[in-house]
């Protein structure tokens, strides 16, 4: 299973919000406008202008712009740096405990590549030094004179200018230190040269990036459905069977045999008030696509409830109206799909929404909240 | 006549920060009332506000957070468990590219939808617009460790809805 990459998945998820902002209408803003400041007139206006006047005369505040680059800086580099400083407390531990070897070279090398000014201790050995002579060839490089006992690796070219004692026989002098190079030079041996970069550049490969290290979740199901993938078209040429059923126990099987056939669950009333029973079904299905499901509970008051769900091949197309024209709609979120609940005059509530491969409609002479129960206990066939 | 500063600036934001509101409720009703109470209060309460060039973010959280407080009042959950198979069950891949990119923009979205509103408002806010962790946090005064772990389960679900179809 190929796994998607966080950065595969900022990417789309951008894209997605874009492309889906574009599509928004927006309304005209002017007329809300007008809403808005009758609004604010009685909040006082006047007074809400005069504070935004005095907001857009304040001066940027600099100290933030520092902040907020300083905050970038570290969190681009915590790793590295503290990469960096881990690695140069082990160099210090190993550097004082080790015996003399040839770690003790690159010890100093990289400490020297580091800037950090550090001196060792007279009772380090020397000999891994004897070659008498180390320079830096750039412009913080590090001279380290190792014709006496001291060996110092000042940080900045200043203190070193300071520091330094003057030029041993065979040392690079000072104008040629100037270069862009970052090579090292110990001693004269060119078989000795190494390039700082590239030492560096190996110390580096430590952490990867900041990873979301995440569990790879249960696959969602491969299989395709039967009825998938069949065009509108021919469908409709296959002969449509319609299934009434009376019984409810026979309305479930029929129900089981043929949710395959659905491109989207189905689903079915499993809780109804008090004194509804099961009146009737109806499926209307082709040997290939089950195209509708419909059911119906009353009661002795000869109150209707009824569930219908209408199944599409592909998805419901976009522009599908869930109202009728003239009845008055208000919007609601049934679960994640949004959805309209209409009150007709007879005091029937009829409740629509959109799911991706159906439409679902629950109607019933109810109270409001009764209607939600029964959304709420529905159950998947 | 001439336009007030006011004014200025709800023209200048209104439409990212409806958009905001439509990408988090879907509705464009609540899309609109959400847009209106956040510059009313953005408005009323300019002395929150220590640098203007915040206002448009701030105003954008603002209307977030009231979208989905309409989204919960008006919420009803129905099958919280199952969402999967409503990914699972959508039709196959065209072999045509164009029919395909639209058909991946598609699934996201539907993953998306499948989202609570509060996941699916943090990664409006990150991916539309486009604001920090930092700022989130910032304006919503929660921590920023709520924020990523937000964001953490919000992303996780995405990847989990979207898996399967990256085989």
């Amino acid at each position: 299973m190929q796994k998607i990459t966080q950065k595969q998945l900022d990417k789309m998820l951008s894209q997605c919000f874009q492309e889906e902002a574009r599509r928004v209408e927006v309304p005209s803003s002017k007329k809300l406008w007008a809403d808005l400041q009758e609004r604010l007139e009685s909040a006082g206006m006047q007074q809400i202008e005069e504070k935004l006047v005095q907001l857009q005369q304040a001066p940027p505040k600099k100290k933030q712009v520092f902040h907020k680059v300083h905050n970038i800086f570290w969190r681009k580099h915590k790793y590295l740096t503290g990469l960096a400083a881990a690695c140069l407390v082990m160099l210090i531990i190993s550097l004082q405990v080790a015996p003399s070897s040839g770690m003790s070279n690159f010890v100093q090398r990289f400490l020297t590549f580091m800037g950090t000014e550090m001196s060792t201790k007279p009772a380090l050995d020397d000999q891994n030094f004897s070659s008498g002579t180390l320079k830096m060839k750039t412009e913080d490089a590090v001279q380290i004179e190792e014709s006496g006992e001291k060996r110092e690796l000042p940080i900045k070219a200043g203190e070193r200018a300071a520091s330094l004692p003057p030029p041993a026989e065979g040392a690079v002098p000072q104008e040629s230190a100037e270069a862009e190079s970052y090579s090292l030079f110990i001693g004269e041996s060119p078989d000795q040269i190494f390039s700082v970069q590239e030492e560096i550049s190996g110390q580096k490969e430590g952490p990867a990036q900041d990873q979301e290290h995440e569990e790879q979740g249960r696959g969602l199901g491969q299989e395709q459905d039967p009825g998938q993938g069949f065009a509108q078209n021919a469908m409709l040429e296959e002969t449509l069977q319609e299934s009434i059923l009376y019984d409810k126990e026979l309305f479930f099987s029929e129900l089981n045999d043929c949710k395959d056939l659905a491109p989207e669950k189905i689903w079915r009333i499993d809780s109804v008030p008090e004194g509804f029973a099961f009146n009737e079904a109806v499926i209307a299905r082709t040997d290939t696509f089950l195209h509708s499901v419909s059911q119906k509970y009353t009661n002795e008051e000869d109150k209707v409830i009824s569930l219908s769900q209408k199944f599409f091949p592909s998805r419901v197309p976009e522009d599908t109206q869930l109202t009728t024209s003239g009845s008055l709609a208000h919007p609601i979120q049934v679960g994640l799909y949004s959805g309209y609940i209409i009150c007709e005059e007879n005091g029937i509530y009829t409740i629509t929404w959109k799911q991706n491969n159906s439409i679902v409609a629950l109607s019933g002479q109810l109270a409001e909240k009764e209607l939600f129960d029964i959304i709420d206990a529905l159950i998947e066939s | 006549m001439e336009q007030s500063a006011l004014e200025k600036l709800y023209h200048q934001y209104f439409n990212k920060t409806y958009r905001t509101a439509y990408l988090v409720t879907g509705d464009h009703q609540m899309a609109e009332d959400a847009a209106q109470e956040a510059f009313f209060k953005a408005f009323s309460n300019l002395d929150a506000l220590r640098d203007l060039n915040k206002f448009g973010s701030w105003v954008n959280v603002i209307a977030s957070n009231y979208a989905i407080d309409m989204l919960r009042k008006k919420k009803k959950m129905i099958f919280t468990d199952n969402f999967a198979v409503h990914a699972d069950r959508n039709p196959g891949n065209s072999p045509q590219d164009a029919w395909e990119k639209n058909e991946e923009a598609q699934e996201i979205r539907d993953a998306l939808l499948l989202l609570e509103p509060e996941e699916r408002e943090i990664l409006v806010l990150k991916y539309f617009n486009e604001l920090s962790i930092n700022e989130i946090s910032a304006i919503v005064n929660v921590p920023q460790g709520t924020i990523k772990s937000r964001l953490f389960r919000a992303r996780k679900k995405v990847r989990k809805l979207l898996q399967p179809k990256k085989q």
